[in-house]
């Protein structure tokens, strides 16, 4: 049945979310573009004298355009995560819950597709904005060439000499999965935690849900960020007393990986608490429109 | 006699209000019941705890024997009082989520009565009328082979072509297992239909009886008899 | 067109009477097959347990028989339907009568009266 439930909310959610990052990676090409076309034609006008007016105005294009493109993908990102938001007020929230909470499915799992589903659209989106950065500092951003060779120089910096040197004190793949669980397990916590704010605003605001909700982000927020602290707080002091000297890279590196770690520990259970607080507020308190 | 719906000492209070009394009834399989009361009467929020949507406040409930929960929404085909199909849906995607959730859903049949409504497929919910919404949603729920039917006010606020397609689709999809509970506080227009009633008054069961019983012993109909229950 | 009911009496009585009624007069015939019970309860716009319940009253008069393979048919025992007609047609002219003796009206003005109202039914019969 979550297979089913994941069908019908990645059907839901695509067809917003698909023309949305089509749009974005369009949108990135065309400024890209714009921009290596508009600096081409300032170094054209200084190369042969132009007026130094004229220049400025272009570098000026130039320089709106790549701000802009920066605030429409920032923008863009926002969208989507409001949309997933959007699909999940209207799935459980509005008249849709007689449907949804009508199906012979378990709670849990209306919750698991919903939280799979978005994930997987916010990866998507974070992929695209990358790629799309990625084109416009290497196409968008030299009139030596056809691309910045100085930004490939860099990445190729990174493989060959960065990482072998950091794979002296540093179990590097490790670290590289370490990272990404941990990255995973943070964006399931994030999730999780926009999710009951809304279930919370539904709960305490008849109209003005999504204000509501906001509002309750924000209180919510307040909440982790207080057992954040103190839970890391604890961490490093236990941490810092086991090892008082961080004296070599080794010791350091081992700090942070346990860090790391302990992160880790925190995002997980920050989503399992709010995975079951969702799950008995629909169970136990529904309270449709 | 195996009943499909028990109902042990069922309370609901929403905050100051009690919508359902200390409610005990239990309901035969292969009947059409009315669940009859003027509004506000706590109707649908019977029918909302029955369907899974709402938690007692005290009491149990059985559907078939079971617990309320992902067991007896199974076995529960429920129509609410609004338009609930998500906007963006085409008649083809409602079908689609109707079969991939409900292992009872009558595909053939829903396309046959869709057909008969001239609902236009490309068409999402949004553009829709109301009217073509409830009638849809209607033929959905109806093509379940469900063994109990919860249909809140399916013939409220409708003019009567449309109440007669309703009451039409009802009768003509009604397999004598399953029973039909429907709320309404139209008695005049569903009497024909039903095998029994219940009076709900004040979230409390008044009368729970046959409607042929009603005419035979006291020679009146229900309509009347509503009217005299439930004088202003 | 569905059906109409009177208010005070039970509906798979007046069900019954109504089917009854097509059978004596020849609108369902003799050895005809019937409509099943679900397309007759929405014919009739009422509930199929009702319709079930009236056949099955149809069937114990021997108005109706059910075939394994055909569903139900009017009978084909003519004597049962003159039977039923007999009983009908019996009944009506006693209510008849005793209505009319209740007016105070004396068998000669009865016999008058029933002639008058034949020769009315004829003038109708013409004009239309």
């Amino acid at each position: 049945m979550l297979k089913k439930l994941m069908k019908h909310d990645f059907r839901a959610l695509s067809r917003t979310l698909f023309p949305l990052q089509i749009g974005i990676l369009g949108g990135g090409l065309v400024a890209t573009l714009l921009t290596a076309l508009t600096i081409r034609l300032g170094q054209n006008t200084a190369n042969t004298g132009g007026s130094a007016l004229l220049r400025q105005l272009i570098m000026g294009v130039s320089a709106t355009a790549s701000v802009l493109i920066g605030v429409a993908i920032m923008a863009s990102a926002l969208v989507t995560l409001l949309l997933i938001c959007y699909h999940f007020y209207r799935s459980f929230l509005a008249n849709e819950g007689y449907l949804t909470f009508t199906l012979p499915v378990s709670t849990s799992k209306l919750i698991w597709s919903k939280l799979l589903t978005g994930m997987f659209w916010t990866l998507i989106n974070g992929v695209v904005i990358m790629v799309t950065l990625l084109v416009f500092s290497v196409f968008g951003t030299t009139t030596d060439s056809f691309a910045n060779m100085e930004v490939l120089h860099a990445f190729r910096l990174f493989f060959t000499e960065i990482l072998p040197e950091a794979a002296q004190y540093v179990n590097v793949p490790l670290m590289a999965v370490e990272i990404v669980v941990i990255s995973i397990i943070a964006l399931a916590a994030q999730m999780l935690q926009i999710y009951f704010a809304i279930v919370v605003g539904g709960q305490v605001a008849k109209k003005n849900r999504i204000l509501a909700a906001i509002g309750m982000y924000l209180l919510i927020n307040m909440g982790v960020g207080i057992i954040s602290t103190s839970f890391m707080s604890l961490v490093a002091f236990g941490e810092g007393v086991s090892s008082m000297a961080l004296e070599t890279v080794q010791e350091v590196s081992r700090f942070m990986t346990s860090v790391f770690g302990w992160y880790g520990v925190l995002f997980a259970g920050l989503a399992v608490l709010f995975f079951f607080l969702i799950r008995s507020i629909f169970k136990k308190n529904l309270n449709l429109q | 006699m195996q009943s499909i719906l028990e109902v042990r000492a069922l309370s609901k209070r929403y905050s100051s209000t009690l919508a359902l009394n200390n409610v005990d009834l239990s309901l035969p399989k292969g009947k059409i019941i009315g669940l009859l009361g003027p509004n506000g009467s706590g109707k649908t929020t019977l029918l909302k705890i029955v369907a899974g949507l709402l938690t007692p406040t005290s009491g149990t409930v059985l559907v078939d024997n079971q617990p309320v929960g992902e067991g007896t929404k199974a076995l529960i085909s429920y129509l609410p009082e609004c338009t609930y199909l998500p906007d963006w849906m085409t008649m083809e995607d409602c079908l689609d989520y109707f079969a991939d959730f409900y292992s009872d859903f009558d595909m053939a049949r829903a396309r046959e009565m869709l057909s008969r409504l001239n609902v236009p497929a490309k068409k999402r919910m949004k553009q829709l009328s109301k009217g073509t919404r409830e009638k849809m949603q209607l033929v959905l729920v109806m093509s379940r082979r469900a063994k109990l039917y919860l249909l809140d006010e399916p013939i409220g606020g409708v003019d009567p072509a449309t109440r007669d397609y309703i009451l039409d689709t009802i009768i003509g999809n009604y397999d004598n297992e399953a029973t039909i509970l429907i709320s309404t506080h139209l008695i005049a227009d569903v009497e024909k239909v039903l095998d029994e009633f219940l009076f709900l008054k004040e979230g409390v069961i008044t009368m729970h009886d046959t409607t042929d019983n009603v005419r035979e012993a006291q020679g009146k109909s229900l309509d009347e008899l509503f009217r005299e229950v439930f004088r202003c | 067109m569905a059906w109409q009911f009177t208010s005070n009496r039970p509906i798979y009585v007046q069900i019954v009477e109504e089917i009854e009624l097509r059978i004596l007069n020849g609108t369902y015939e003799m050895g005809m097959r019937l409509p099943s019970v679900r397309d007759l309860a929405v014919l009739a716009a009422v509930n199929p347990n009702t319709m079930q319940r009236a056949l099955a009253e149809l069937e114990e008069m021997g108005l109706v028989t059910t075939q394994r393979n055909t569903g139900r048919t009017v009978t084909t025992d003519e004597s049962a339907v003159s039977r039923a007609r007999d009983i009908k047609a019996d009944l009506l002219a006693e209510t008849f009568l005793m209505q009319m003796k209740a007016l105070g009206l004396s068998r000669k003005e009865v016999l008058e009266r029933l002639a008058k109202g034949e020769n009315k039914e004829g003038e109708h019969a013409v004009n239309s």
